[in-house]
């Protein structure tokens, strides 16, 4: 008797670690990266991002400013590097147009660190955009929303030659591992798939806001 | 008693074979695929700009050896190029470099892909590691996507280490173009 018992265990065990086994073969090699959006005239960008956080507190004391706000307005998109011609015969003839940027205005409700008021309004700026019926955004970091609401840790880009010239404005601080939208109370990262952005998805608002505060002055 | 000892030590030993057995089958790869690809791996690319030319070329060459020439891109000065490379000053962005594959990441077969190299944030970098930016891009040309495995031209972020692609891009790439 026992030892059927021992054998139906035995082979209880046996699909487990099968069915372990074929989850993990399909879920690790060849995966396929789904894509949210529709393939009609939209493109989505690679990107090497420039910056890769390891912790909380290198993104934070790494960053300019680190605010909690919300998306209230997002402005037109505009090209870098060509022309709006080029840019729409590239389009009609089904090619890539060129490079977009967007600004969006963000309104501050909460300064974790940095020089911003709360209620203040700034200007973000981000690769990507809408042009002639087109949406171009970067795989990783999709266009911001409007009434988004998110923790953001920011570059100040102010006075850069080519996107904010004699203007204040921010960026994501060197990749969207910055950029965290939240949810009913909880914090989700943009970007996933990295160690970091495992740590923090699902925190509380509060929970986040105050690790963050630790760090600024703890 | 005999036969209880039998039964554990044979379940036992089915446990660790089976274990054995995926951790033979499982591969270590962690290369990520973007969904379409190119018709053939003989490409041609075109360098719009006159700055990084040879970190272009030497990451180009890299694909070509290290995918002992499966992978075959050539330069070319004006006939009809499969991948264009441009190099400009896009601003203080949060990226090194982009690529645009059309009609999309998932399309098959690919019919032209874009890298645009940001000059601004490569001029701060060195020579190995302007080149790898370069291999990453063409890589995402190729088909391949973002890997978090350490060590791949792959990797999505900072962490200059590879230089040409390492053997889980080109597992990637024997897998896309069997």
């Amino acid at each position: 008797m026992k030892t059927r018992v021992l054998s139906v265990i035995t082979g209880l065990l046996c699909v487990i670690t099968i069915a372990a086994g074929i989850s993990y073969l399909a879920s690790s090699n060849g995966q396929q990266i789904p894509e949210s959006v529709a393939q009609e005239r939209v493109i989505v960008a690679s990107a090497k991002w420039i910056k890769d956080f390891k912790s909380l507190r290198e993104m934070t004391t790494d960053s300019d400013l680190v605010v909690v706000g919300v998306v209230t307005d997002i402005g037109p998109s505009r090209l870098i590097g060509d022309s709006p011609e080029a840019a729409d015969a590239a389009i009609n003839a089904g090619a890539i147009p060129g490079l977009l940027v967007t600004d969006y205005q963000y309104k501050i409700e909460q300064v974790l660190k940095g020089k911003a008021s709360v209620g203040d309004i700034i200007t973000l700026t981000q690769t990507g955009g809408f042009w002639n019926g087109l949406t171009q955004y970067i795989q990783d970091d999709p266009l911001y929303e409007l009434d988004e609401r998110t923790i953001l840790f920011l570059q100040d880009i102010s006075g850069d030659s080519v996107l904010a010239p004699n203007e204040q404005k921010y960026t994501i601080n060197g990749t969207p591992q910055a950029r965290f939208r939240i949810i009913d109370g909880q914090v989700f990262p943009v970007m996933e798939g990295d160690a970091l952005a495992n740590e923090l998805r699902g925190l509380s608002e509060t929970d986040f806001v105050q690790m963050v505060l630790q760090v600024v002055a703890p | 008693m005999i036969d209880r000892r039998h039964g554990f030590a044979m379940a036992m030993a089915q446990i660790l074979l089976l274990g054995l057995m995926l951790f033979v089958i499982a591969p270590a790869s962690a290369y990520q695929l973007l969904g379409g690809k190119w018709s053939t791996l003989q490409l041609n690319y075109y360098i719009d700009g006159a700055t990084y030319q040879s970190e272009i070329g030497s990451a180009a060459n890299s694909w070509n050896y290290y995918t002992g020439n499966k992978v075959q891109l050539s330069r070319v000065y004006g006939q009809y190029e499969n991948i264009r490379l441009l190099t400009a000053n896009y601003g203080a962005t949060s990226w090194y470099a982009t690529a645009w594959n059309s009609p999309s990441f998932q399309s098959i077969p690919y019919t032209y892909s874009q890298i645009r190299i940001n000059s601004q944030n490569l001029s701060w970098l060195s020579y190995s590691d302007r080149q790898e930016v370069v291999a990453h891009e063409l890589g995402h040309s190729l088909g391949l996507g973002h890997t978090n495995l350490t060590g791949c031209i792959l990797m999505k972020a900072g962490g200059f280490c590879a230089v040409y692609p390492r053997a889980d891009d080109i597992n990637g790439i024997y897998a896309l173009y069997p």
